[in-house]
């Protein structure tokens, strides 16, 4: 059974073949496509950053930014903090919990 | 027929094509350890509480900047030789080559060339924004470092190759510019970028004292620094391929007679440039082991800053000459570094303004003198060069090249990064908040990439500064640093609380 595809059904002569990928002649389109998501790209990247910051000196301010420096990680706040209301802010793998910094 | 249908006919046009098109291939693999380097460089150098975000920001560079590459960067090299308005238009067949949309950037029976060239000209540009990249560790936003790689890996550099790096490019067409390994290039234009960024950003907290002396701010891991140092050496070999035309007629009139040639499609070969390369490359490690004292990082720095001196006119020189040269760049490169440090406060973490901007401003200037006369390409209709050989070739220069180097160092590489980084600071998106980085970039979010090393966290002899400067924003952790307040460029977040 014969069926439709996306660009070439045969190899036969190469010589006279060009575009090898599938859709040719929609190239504008994948451009186009293509432009928009990297756009979309560098502006979530910018807000998800500027949203990190705000969450980061949220914490700061609450535990105390000498107390987050030095230390590798904010895990060993755990000590007098409620770690999961930071866990919350910030995230961090559970081992930090199980191994906290001396 | 087309006119490669018919070379593919025949098994030795065949042969030729393919061998070409595998030549630039393995240059390209070669070269991703360039960008290798650069990121266990840089991973080395930032300080443990940096080193996750440091390493991202690096890493970034390699889709960013091959997308955008894709979407014009390839376009401007084909369109822009010519100025345009200088000795031409645009040029018209630049859009069936490499606008984004044309069939040869793409799987196609016609073409087996010009991805590989696209993708030796895209490594060239992961290694311009890398430049940057590691001058500005720290304490830069991650979404500002991304529109610097975009604005010189896939705009800025590849118009100066346009410009200076092709055989009908403008600046060689009329003023002989000559820079057959990039020295400015690739490295006077990315020096020139990251200087630019370096003086708007600021120094990174605690970098200067109170009356200004300089702190070192020491690599967490040295050895890091120093193998990626070594890579980058491995990488750049490659690269030296890559700038390399492996087969061409270069007989002209007297007949055939097939060579390699540099990207100008004049006579150089492997031979020569491998002999240049490493000796330019052992005159700048001499140079700057004795300039630094056995320092290991500018020691190696230093055989990077010796290349990159003589690059402009290594497929010429004699491997003597290429050693002494840059044996004087390596040494320039340091004391500059350490002299702009020290008397305008400028905080540039690897010395890359140094090793690549000035050592490369340099390189070309001198290669103008010491190639002065030597023919810079096969002259195009129409343009009347400045200076010319016996036979009409525009020809080699001091003057071409010393406005070559300002081009590259100030015109495309300072002024436009300079410009962007006063715009990005405007909007407080320049810098990270001073309490991120002083915590540590990594620390709020990825947390500590050493979980299981203990350290005094001395964090280079840092602790008793920061921990000051700590004390004086503890009430107020999004504001300023009251009375320690760091020259430079201040964060959204900061200023918000400030007000």
């Amino acid at each position: 059974m014969i069926i439709a595809g996306t660009g070439l059904d045969s190899f036969t002569n190469p010589a006279d073949i060009t575009a090898l990928y599938p859709f040719p002649g929609f190239e504008v389109v994948f451009v186009v496509v293509g432009v928009l998501l990297l756009l979309g790209w560098h502006i979530r990247q910018m807000r998800d950053e500027n949203k990190e910051y705000d969450e980061a000196l949220e914490l700061y301010e609450r535990v105390g930014i000498e107390r987050a420096m030095h230390f590798g990680g904010v895990s060993h706040l755990s000590a007098d903090e409620d770690i999961d209301e930071v866990r919350a802010h910030v995230g961090g793998p559970d081992e930090e919990r199980e191994n906290p910094p001396a | 027929m087309h006119k490669e249908d018919r070379v593919m006919g025949e098994e030795l046009g065949a042969l030729n094509v393919i061998f070409t098109e595998f030549y630039f291939w393995v240059t390209v693999v070669m070269m991703f350890l360039i960008h290798v380097g650069f990121a266990v460089y840089e991973v080395g150098a930032a300080r443990r509480k940096n080193m996750q975000q440091t390493l991202l920001k690096n890493i970034m560079v390699i889709p960013l900047v091959t997308v955008t590459f894709f979407f014009f960067g390839w376009y401007l090299y084909f369109a822009l030789p010519n100025g345009p308005g200088i000795t031409g238009g645009i040029v018209s067949g630049a859009n069936d080559i490499a606008a984004p949309w044309a069939e040869a950037m793409g799987p196609n029976m016609q073409d087996r060339i010009n991805g590989v060239f696209w993708a030796a000209f895209l490594l060239f540009s992961w290694t311009a924004a890398s430049i940057v990249s590691g001058a500005i560790i720290e304490r830069v936003r991650l979404g500002a470092f991304f529109i610097f790689a975009v604005m010189l890996g896939s705009i800025t550099w590849i118009i100066d190759a346009a410009w200076g790096w092709s055989p009908n490019g403008w600046m060689v067409q009329l003023m002989g510019y000559h820079d057959a390994y990039a020295s400015g290039v690739i490295h006077a234009v990315a020096g020139g970028t990251a200087l630019a960024v370096v003086i708007v950003l600021g120094p990174r907290i605690g970098k200067f004292g109170p009356n200004g002396e300089v702190r070192e701010i020491k690599p967490h891991n040295v050895w890091m620094t120093c193998i990626g140092l070594l890579l980058i050496y491995t990488g750049f070999w490659g690269f030296y391929a890559a700038c390399n035309i492996p087969i061409l007629d270069v007989g002209g009139e007297s007949g055939t007679f097939f060579s390699g040639t540099n990207i100008y499609l004049m006579p150089t070969t492997l031979s020569g440039i491998t002999f240049n390369f490493l000796m330019s490359l052992s005159g700048g490690m001499l140079a700057a082991f004795i300039v630094s004292k056995a320092d290991p990082f500018w020691t190696l720095s230093g055989g990077l800053a010796g290349i990159i001196t003589a690059s402009a006119g290594n497929d010429l020189y004699h491997p003597l000459q290429a050693m002494l040269i840059g044996a004087a760049g390596s040494a320039l490169a340091y004391k500059l570094h350490h002299y702009v440090e020290r008397r305008f406060r400028i905080d540039d973490a690897v010395g890359a303004v140094a090793v690549h901007g000035y050592a490369g401003f340099f390189g070309v200037v001198v290669a103008g003198f010491v190639l002065w006369g030597y023919p810079a390409a096969a002259p195009v209709e129409g343009t009347s060069a400045w200076f010319t050989t016996p036979e009409g070739f525009p020809a080699i220069n001091p003057l071409g090249n010393l406005l070559g180097a300002i081009i590259m160092f100030f015109v495309l590489g300072f002024l436009p990064a300079f410009g962007v980084a006063k715009l990005l600071n405007r909007f407080g998106l320049l810098r990270v908040p001073r309490a991120v980085e002083l915590a540590g970039l990594d620390t709020h979010g990825q947390g500590n990439a050493y979980p299981y090393f203990q350290s005094s966290e001395a964090e280079g002899g840092f602790a008793e500064v920061e921990r000051a400067a700590a004390a004086t924003i503890s009430h107020q952790v999004a504001g300023r640093l009251d009375g320690a307040e760091p020259t430079g460029s201040t964060a959204r977040e900061d200023r918000r609380v400030s007000k």
